[in-house]
């Protein structure tokens, strides 16, 4: 069968259906907000946006994000500089260690932070924290592009009279635009939509504000207004990144065999190279371990709960399990198309299916709670919204994954099939599905990380009497239970800890993951 | 020895750990000369090139540019400790000066422009700020035979020997003393190849700089420089005239890297040679006694004279062919190059003789007769 006969034939009616019903559930939260902040009415509206607390909360806000974004480019940049390009000792170490936050829900960082010294609940103490969380989302990409960048480009500055400082600036610099910008864009959605963290550090942002207010007077119109506002601030901060990037292309010219780079010595500046690496280690990651350390020990109001350790454990494993497998469910039809069936109408589905890669767990929880009240009241606060609310918020994760598999899997393998003779299932079930299934892997790899340390969407639609390690986390240690709360977080990280393995393997897939996870 | 010298390198070792990769390399680069150092591939030629560039350092010897001391390496030299310039290899009892400081022009394998700027950008990007929108760009361009329309685009958007071209115009913006050329045309096919390859070594001509090339290909390296310097296991084995270096080898070894042998032993006897195929004229005077004559299969000539063999196989290209013999009766099988026109047949009686000078080398020592 050849790719004519194949486009001839048109694309599969199901595969079609199923993939539109996808990408309008993505869209229904965006559809959610617009409707009941147009059904107030201009006027109501107006005045709901157009207050003193608003004004507060977009200057906290935009003040946190556009901070937060630029100290962790600076951090993540130097630290991946430090790694990729020194002769840094003990290199391999570090950088496992200095990506290892990505596996500590900021949240959990949090919790370390002000358990041990409350001073750090402040608007100066949540940028360090939160910079401490997310700098890695920019230290894995640009390490990624600093490793892969061919040394010849250095060599020719050098040798048209450039000084290192020149050279980075007028070289290396442009050349990590693209990773910069994806890094800090991933940072800056981050930023808006952190709830756990923020509550804990005592800052109030937008998501913050919906949440309490939602909490206290279950106030629709006032946080669907809230939530609009913080939708704009996503599409601004989107755009940004957009028009930042522009069309230029970076791609290597050229494909020869690539020499390793030069490292550059630090002789005098090898202490104080070793001592904020080994700072920055002991800030993101010693002081959340410390914490949880010292309270599973010595804290007055630890106690070891084992029936219910072990009955939240089993409600988020299973939990990720279940939104793993109907994420990747959904993200088949949508990847499929999108490979093998290219049209405008299945690039456009695609595309959908990633707007909630920029939608707040807050904005989609809203919205799910909103729909199954006034729609659907027989779905309210059960299992099946939550994992739909999972699938809403890590569908992007599962999508990228299973296409890049695809991509590997091309179509021409089936025609060698079917003209083997074999028919249709069996050579989905002997080449197509062996060929993806270590990407489909990854993407459900992917989507139960971010379940099991998913606070925001599970607190407010987990059903009555459902409690997982991050609900259960957060119940103890926002009442100040801080050696209650340990356990749970410490088991919340073991249980990660498989998933995360599999996803750095190497250096490649994991400037991959670390686009992915949001 | 006439004329200046723009690159002088003296006594050059290097090593990468245990592994020798130069010795005791002497090479001096007139002013306005093409030179290719030529190798197969792993002899240490690209590490000769990176040596010169400053992007790495020798264990010893002197390397000078212009006149300047460079780079000089071994006991005498005061330890000097290096800041962020040091690079890999790089050693205390290294005096050296930074690549950025050395008045180099680098032409990386497949050019390396850098992609996030335009074609002028690139070109221009050596120079100070000031000069770098000026006329010398429409200069550089014209030099190396690229459109004007060219300066706006992207290296991407240019075929692989104008991204080649655009390379060099950058490499000769800042005026350099000597241009380091590293294999610059293996990334393209075989056509473009030979074309850009020309075209390069007119643009160095015209702009009378001087060039090292560095390359495994001995066709390019005959045809392009002007002087080739043959690298063997990191040591240079001969240093000559492209011509000289075809005609006058100075080993067995060389003889086969830059061409077509057939070695045949020979006794010598005042200017000629006495070998299976007859008489041949030698190339200059050699001591008298049991030797090994060097014919290039090109003055290998079919016909009716000479001695008689038959012929094995004929490889034909077009413009000519390769023709292997055995000459009778059980003697060794030679190849002789003939034109295209006039082919023998495999299995055809034949008989050969040699046109031209040929040169000897003595035998070997250590091989006895069985």
């Amino acid at each position: 069968m050849s790719v004519t006969s194949r486009r001839a034939e048109g694309t599969p009616r199901l595969l079609l259906v199923s993939a539109a019903l996808v990408a309008a559930f993505c869209v229904l939260p965006l559809v959610y907000i617009a409707l009941d902040t147009f059904s107030l009415g201009w006027s109501a509206a107006y005045d709901l946006i157009v207050r003193p607390k608003v004004g507060q909360l977009l200057t906290t806000t935009v003040a946190l994000t556009v901070l937060g974004v630029l100290t962790s480019a600076m951090l993540g940049t130097a630290l991946a500089f430090l790694v990729a390009r020194t002769t840094l000792p003990g290199r391999p170490v570090w950088n496992v260690l200095l990506a290892a936050p990505l596996a500590v829900p900021a949240f959990v960082t949090s919790y370390g932070w002000v358990s041990l010294t409350p001073e750090v609940a402040s608007f100066p103490g949540a940028l360090l924290v939160l910079t401490l969380a997310y700098y890695p989302l920019v230290y894995l990409p640009v390490l990624a592009t600093l490793s892969g960048l061919d040394p010849a480009l250095e060599e020719t500055a050098q040798a048209l009279g450039l000084s290192p400082v020149r050279i980075f600036l007028r070289v290396v610099l442009p050349q990590l635009r693209p990773a910069l910008l994806g890094g800090g864009l991933l940072v800056g959605l981050h930023l808006l939509s952190e709830y756990g963290a923020l509550q804990l550090l005592r800052v109030e942002t937008f998501t913050v504000a919906i949440f309490d207010s939602y909490q206290s007077s279950f106030d629709g119109p006032s946080s669907s207004t809230l939530a609009a506002v913080l939708l704009v601030l996503c599409a601004v901060l989107l755009t940004v990144e957009l028009r930042a990037r522009g069309l230029r292309r970076y791609a290597r010219v050229g494909s020869g065999a690539a020499r390793e780079q030069q490292r550059q010595l630090l002789g005098r500046g090898l202490v104080p190279s070793l001592l904020s690496v080994g700072a920055v280690v002991v800030l993101a990651l010693g002081v959340p371990a410390y914490s949880l350390g010292r309270w599973l020990v010595l804290g007055g109001s630890t106690r070891f709960p084992a029936a219910d350790l072990l009955g939240t454990t089993v409600t988020s494993l299973g939990l990720g399990a279940l939104a793993a497998l109907a994420t990747t469910l959904c993200a088949l039809p949508v990847a499929l198309l999108s490979v093998r069936y290219r049209s405008p109408l299945t690039s456009a589905l695609e595309r959908t299916s990633y707007l909630s890669n920029a939608l707040p767990g807050i904005v989609v929880a809203l919205a799910l709670v909103s729909v199954s009240l006034r729609f659907l009241s027989p779905t309210y606060q059960t299992t099946g919204l939550l994992v739909s609310a999972y699938v809403l918020l890590f569908l992007p994760r599962s999508v990228i994954s299973l296409r890049a598999a695809l991509a590997q899997a091309p179509v021409e393998l089936d025609d060698v099939a079917h003209g083997l003779g074999l028919g249709t299932l069996a050579t989905l079930r002997r080449v197509t599905l062996p060929l993806i299934a270590r990407g489909m892997g990854v993407g459900a790899a992917l989507v139960f990380l971010g379940t099991v340390t998913e606070l925001t969407a599970t607190l407010l639609l987990a059903p009555l009497g459902t409690a997982t390690l991050a609900t259960e986390f957060w119940a103890q240690s926002s009442q100040v239970q801080y050696g209650a709360a340990a356990p749970y977080a410490v088991l919340m990280v073991l249980v990660s800890v498989p998933a995360t393995l599999l996803l750095s393997r190497s250096p490649s897939r994991r400037a991959q993951s670390a686009a992915l996870l949001r | 020895m006439t004329g200046a010298l723009a690159l002088v390198l003296s006594a050059v070792d290097k090593s990468f750990g245990s592994t020798q990769v130069l010795r005791g390399v002497d090479l001096e680069v007139p002013v306005g000369s093409l030179t290719a150092v030529l190798g197969p591939s792993g002899c240490g030629k690209t590490t000769l090139l990176r040596l010169v560039a400053g992007f790495a350092d020798p264990d010893a010897g002197t390397i000078s540019i212009g006149g300047r001391t460079v780079v000089s390496a071994g006991s005498d030299v005061s330890p000097r400790r290096r800041g962020v310039d040091s690079v890999p290899g790089r050693h205390r009892g290294v005096d050296s000066v930074p690549a950025r400081r050395r008045g180099v022009g680098y032409v990386p394998q497949e050019g390396a422009l850098f992609p996030h700027l335009s074609v002028a950008d690139n070109i221009m990007f050596g120079l100070p700020k000031a000069d770098r929108r000026g006329p010398r760009l429409v200069t550089l361009l014209d030099l190396v035979g690229l459109p004007a329309v060219a300066a706006e685009r992207y290296p991407h958007e240019l075929s692989g020997g104008q991204q080649q071209r655009a390379a060099l115009a950058r490499a000769l913006a800042p005026q350099p003393a000597v241009v380091l050329l590293d294999e610059p045309f293996s990334a393209l096919d075989a056509g473009l190849r030979e074309e850009t390859g020309r075209a390069v070594a007119g643009v160095l001509r015209a702009s009378g700089a001087t060039a090292v090339l560095v390359t495994h290909d001995q066709g390019q390296a005959l045809s392009l420089a002007d002087r080739v310097a043959v690298l063997r296991d990191g040591v240079l084995v001969q240093v000559d005239h492209p011509d000289v270096l075809y005609r006058r080898p100075a080993d067995p070894g060389v003889a086969a890297f830059v061409g077509g042998a057939v070695l045949l032993p020979a006794r010598v006897s005042g200017l000629v040679a006495t070998c299976v195929l007859g008489d041949v004229a030698l190339v200059e005077a050699a001591p008298e006694g049991e030797s090994l004559l060097l014919v290039r299969p090109e003055q290998l000539v079919l016909g009716a004279v000479g001695a008689p063999a038959q012929v094995l196989e004929v490889s034909y290209f077009g413009h000519d062919a390769s023709v292997r013999l055995r000459l009778r009766p059980d003697g060794p099988e030679v190849l002789a190059r003939v034109s295209g026109l006039t082919l023998p047949r495999v299995g055809d009686q034949v008989h050969v003789c040699v046109r031209g000078p040929a040169p000897v080398f003595p035998l070997p020592q250590q091989e006895v007769p069985a």
